[in-house]
């Protein structure tokens, strides 16, 4: 299946080839799903964003 | 990207992805999941796993062994341009469900570096904070963001 390129508004180029269909059922409530986010919410409640750029402290 | 993938599927608000692995094991269902986490700054939380045949339900405790790992890796890169292109250029977390699992994302980030290095900044979180992602380094968890 060929890529497709397509150019972003700042001007880089990128490949998708992303086929949108309807088969492709939401997995939002998925209890894996949930449960990562809520994990992932916890990780960032307690280790925060220190070190990231614009986040140095804290 | 260039990196050779396999071709996946999006539903129509582009935060779920599929996709087939192909291997030793036969043809394995891929999910992977894009869900808000975080509001300042934005971030999105990646859920990547199996689809188990009857279950319909992404679950990442499953060990596939596909021999596909960078295939695999690189489809799901592909998926966070298809989610940024239309959500943002806002931080995509990714752990792993156990620290092996997390070990084989990093093992997969450190194969594809050169290709995914050119169009994502990667974080590693190591002792406390985040750093820029060091190959040779083990991190708990990784932030990635679109150039």
């Amino acid at each position: 299946m060929p890529a497709i390129k397509k150019t972003t508004a700042n001007g880089k180029d990128y490949y998708s080839s992303a086929i949108i269909s309807d088969k492709v059922k939401g997995h939002g409530n998925d209890p894996f799903v949930l449960k990562k986010v809520e994990e992932a919410k916890a990780f960032l409640r307690k280790n925060g964003l220190k070190g990231l750029p614009g986040h140095l402290e804290k | 990207m260039k990196l050779e993938r396999y071709p996946y599927f999006a539903s129509n608000d582009f935060k779920n992805y599929i996709f087939y692995s192909n291997g030793p094991k036969g043809q394995i269902k891929k999910g992977v999941r894009f869900s808000k986490m975080n509001n300042n700054p934005i971030m999105y939380n990646l859920a990547f796993g199996d689809i188990a045949e009857g279950t319909d339900v992404i679950d990442d405790m499953a060990v596939s062994n596909n021999n596909d790992r960078d295939l695999v890796l690189a489809t799901v890169a592909n998926t966070i341009f298809d989610f940024t292109n239309n959500y943002g250029n806002h931080y995509i977390f990714a752990i792993g469900s156990t620290s092996v699992r997390t070990r084989l994302y990093q093992m997969g980030i450190v194969g594809l570096w050169n290709e995914i290095s050119i169009d994502f900044d990667v974080y590693g979180f190591k002792d406390g904070s985040w750093h820029t992602f060091q190959e040779n380094v083990n991190y708990k968890a990784f932030l990635v963001k679109r150039k």
